[in-house]
């Protein structure tokens, strides 16, 4: 306690000094701490446009699509025989083929391109299951449906569909030559896959692109979420005969919302690492900071330091006395730059949210902030060891006599 | 402004300083070190574009069919024979050529990879004029020709097959066998240096329904706009499309490369701003220094300015000082910035990115250095100007 207080008088002493030091250590520590959350929050709001609520589900897609929509343009497409196999399996609830296709939609005389994802007839509503897909106005569509579409929540909104005017429940649309009416309009969802694309009965898309019985994406359900990995390899195991293939050497990928999730968050950590490492840099000059002003300090308090071991104190004391006081300058600028760094990157991943559209509130990493203060007090506390050091080793006789 | 004395004088007290001046120094260095690796790479990246937008290919423009994803790569809309000559047939265009992209999956002893393939006309190769590829080995496609040509990766062990192939031999592509004519030097991406070049002809042999996904033109630069707005009119009655309707655009190469520069604009600011933060941290750490300086050595200052120093020459002595640790500083900072990119360049290099490699100049050297002094005479001025301003009987009069 001692030494805490002997450490605060000489930080206040030296005003300026130890102003400017805190200040160097507090942007570098604001930086790093604002960096991560933000990188957090990119992170949260990049899967919550994956709509991965939805666990028991396995997906199924042929191997090399271009740079399409997913499954689309590939080499040896999926088939509704392929389909009827995975159904076979014992823990597989029900399978459904989806096809994902670009289209051009025409209204309020525009053209806007986007997606249009199949909704297999007669099964419309394990779709709507697998999907969560819910109302919001009007109604969804059912088995016979022609000429009918439901669209997603952001698309119905004149400021983001590029129609410049809203679509209603009714509104006539011209979809790739082809007259449309909108039956519905989907809940928002916070994801694009979902709320910026365009449903309608396979039947119809088939009209319009012409993929026969191939399916881009076959979405299983698995009767209960502890199946999923035992599923995932008998799904693998099948296709492979199915498809000829070895092990190894596979043309298809089967994933679960868990492992399309992790690579993504794996991309994502890596860029979070690569720019935390530059703005840690700034740490590190900040740390060179403290050190300078630790050698300084312990050149001007020779006297001092010589008149305390005149009177008995032991060189443990004083390096602790030093040790504890640039801990201190590390943990004082630790703090205010943690406060900083949280508030920009609370104000920053509400702005992610914004631009997004998900649906999450900015949240505050506790345990970044204990690392962070803990990290501060040892970065101060290492910067400190050698001023601390040298101070012990004065020889008080020539301490007080130069 | 400044004489010999107060420069020796100053040079004598960083040395007599010599702890404070090295972690002034590092910290300094640490900075310009950092800004130094990524300026030399994002200018290295620049460089690259710009070697892609110098010669033959600035007068060609691409038409490409709208979509989603990356431009020009969705494969949902495409172009007929008849929309190409409705191109060609536009004023201004001297000459105009379809291309096909397609995945393709080749096999090689029960491994499978799946490729970008790439088919032009041979005898109208303004698409390859654009990537500017050139022959490593063999020859390069000709009109008529039954073979392929392969990206470098192809005839490297271990990049795509642990077997290389060579040249004459057969790879099997959807199935089907074609005879290897040559191989391009590498492009300096993972990505192209594995694509597969066809002919136009061959392409519409061996797929069925194909279409061309690009159209290139060559065009009469001196009235570019005009005749994009040719090919735009004649396009658009060929697709029966309404103005404003189009589901195609037509860009110049200009254009095209212009917004690629954008992006890259906005990540290279961005990580130099960060890098930016730990300079501001060091300038505070110089700035420290020098007041400690001017606090130690008031005395002195009272000394020189009761024998008839005036207060410009105690300001430029500090201000020399720091801009001196600057210096000091961007040298060593820019040393290391070279070595760190350089070897960084190096591994990334082998690592088969090779377009991403560093680009020095005699500017980049010159201007971080100069960086580094403004940094120190920066953060020196106000303990500069404080040095100044004392008042020696003050000074003086106190033990």
């Amino acid at each position: 306690m001692e030494y805490f207080l002997f450490a605060l008088r000489n930080l206040q002493r030296k005003g300026i000094r130890s102003w400017l030091t805190l200040l160097g250590i507090c942007i570098g520590i604001a930086a790093v701490v604002s960096l991560i959350s933000l990188g957090d929050g990119l992170k949260f709001a990049v899967s919550s446009q994956f709509g991965v609520s939805n666990t028991e589900l396995i997906t199924v897609t042929a191997g090399g699509s271009g740079f399409s929509a997913p499954g689309t343009d590939v080499v040896k497409p999926l088939t509704e025989d392929d389909l009827k196999a995975i159904e076979r399996i014992s823990s597989v609830d029900f399978a459904i083929p989806r096809n994902i296709e670009t289209i051009s939609m025409e209204f309020n005389d525009k053209l806007v391109f986007t997606s249009s994802t199949s909704i297999p007839d007669g099964d419309e509503k394990k779709l709507y299951e697998i999907a969560e897909l819910e109302i919001y106005k009007g109604r969804l569509l059912q088995e016979g449906d022609s000429n009918k579409i439901l669209i997603g929540n952001s698309l119905s909104l004149g400021s983001k569909n590029g129609f410049d005017k809203n679509l209603r429940v009714g509104s006539k649309v011209s979809i790739l030559g082809r007259n449309f009416t909108v039956a519905g309009i989907l809940k928002k969802q916070g994801s694009f896959v979902v709320d910026g694309i365009v449903f309608m009965l396979n039947s119809e898309l088939e009209i319009l692109k012409g993929y026969g019985e191939n399916a881009d994406i076959i979405t299983v359900k698995v009767k209960s979420r502890d199946l999923i990995n035992k599923t995932k390899t008998e799904i693998e195991k099948l296709m492979r005969e199915r498809r000829d293939v070895k092990a190894g050497s596979e043309d298809f990928t089967i994933s679960t919302p868990e492992s399309s999730l992790a690579q993504i968050n794996q991309i994502l950590t890596a860029i979070q690492i690569f720019i935390s490492i530059i703005a840690f840099i700034s740490i590190i000059i900040g740390a060179f900071g403290i050190a300078n002003t630790m050698t300084t300090s312990v050149l001007e308090r020779r006297k001092e330091i010589g008149i305390l071991k005149a009177v008995g104190a032991r060189n443990s004391q004083i390096f602790m006395q030093f040790f504890i006081e640039s801990g201190f300058l590390g943990v004082v600028g630790g703090v205010l730059g943690i406060t900083l760094g949280v508030l920009l990157g609370y104000f920053g991943t509400f702005e992610i949210n914004t631009f997004f559209g998900a649906d999450s509130h900015p949240k505050i990493n506790f345990i970044l902030i204990f690392f962070s203060l803990f990290g501060s007090f040892i970065i101060g506390a290492l910067s400190g060891i050698f001023p601390a050091m040298k101070a012990a080793k004065q020889n008080p006789v020539q301490a007080l006599t130069t | 402004m400044i004489n010999k004395e107060s420069i020796v004088y100053s040079l004598r007290n960083l040395r007599n300083r010599k702890t404070r001046s090295l972690f002034t120094i590092g910290s300094i260095m640490l900075g310009i070190t950092t800004i130094f690796i990524f300026v030399s790479f994002g200018m290295g990246l620049y460089s690259y574009i710009e070697t892609m937008t110098s010669g033959s290919s600035m007068d060609n423009v691409m038409i490409q069919p709208k979509g989603i994803g990356i431009t020009g790569m969705d494969s949902s809309f495409s172009f007929s024979e008849n929309e190409l000559r409705a191109v060609e047939r536009s004023s201004g265009v001297y000459e105009a050529t379809g291309a096909y992209f397609k995945t393709v999956e080749v096999k090689k002893n029960d491994k499978v990879v799946y490729s970008f393939l790439i088919a032009y006309d041979p005898s109208s190769p303004l698409l390859m004029d654009v990537f500017e590829l050139e022959i490593l080995k063999g020859r390069n496609l000709k009109e008529g020709d039954r073979g392929v040509v392969l990206g470098y990766n192809y005839q490297v062990e271990d990049k795509i097959f642990s077997k290389p192939y060579s040249l004459n031999q057969e790879i099997q592509i959807n199935n089907q066998k074609f005879k290897i004519l040559g191989f391009y030097e590498p492009v300096g991406n993972p990505q192209d240096d594995a694509q597969i070049y066809f002919t136009n002809d061959m392409m519409k042999e061996t797929f069925d329904n194909v279409s061309y996904n690009w159209i290139i033109a060559k065009v009469d630069v001196s009235n570019i706009d005009r005749v994009i707005k040719n090919i735009e009119n004649n396009l658009r009655d060929e697709r029966n499309l309404e103005k404003g309707k189009e589901d195609f655009f037509v860009q110049s190469f200009d254009d095209m490369i212009e917004s690629y520069t954008t992006i890259l604009d906005i990540v290279i600011a961005f990580i130099i701003l960060i890098a930016l933060i730990s300079i501001l941290v060091s300038s505070l750490n110089t700035a420290n220094t020098m007041i400690t300086s001017v606090l130690e050595r008031v005395k002195e200052i009272g000394v020189i300015k009761s024998i008839g120093g005036t207060n410009q020459e105690i300001f430029s002595i500090f201000l020399f000082e720091s801009a001196f640790l600057g210096f000091i500083a961007g040298c060593l900072g820019v040393f290391f910035g070279w070595i760190f990119s350089f070897i960084g360049g190096e591994v990334i290099k082998s690592l088969g990115y090779g377009f991403l490699s560093p680009y020095f100049s005699f500017w980049l050297f010159a201007g971080c250095i100069l960086f580094a002094v403004l940094t120190g005479a920066i953060s020196g001025v106000i303990p500069a100007i404080k040095a100044s301003r004392t008042n020696p009987v003050e000074t003086l009069r106190y033990e």
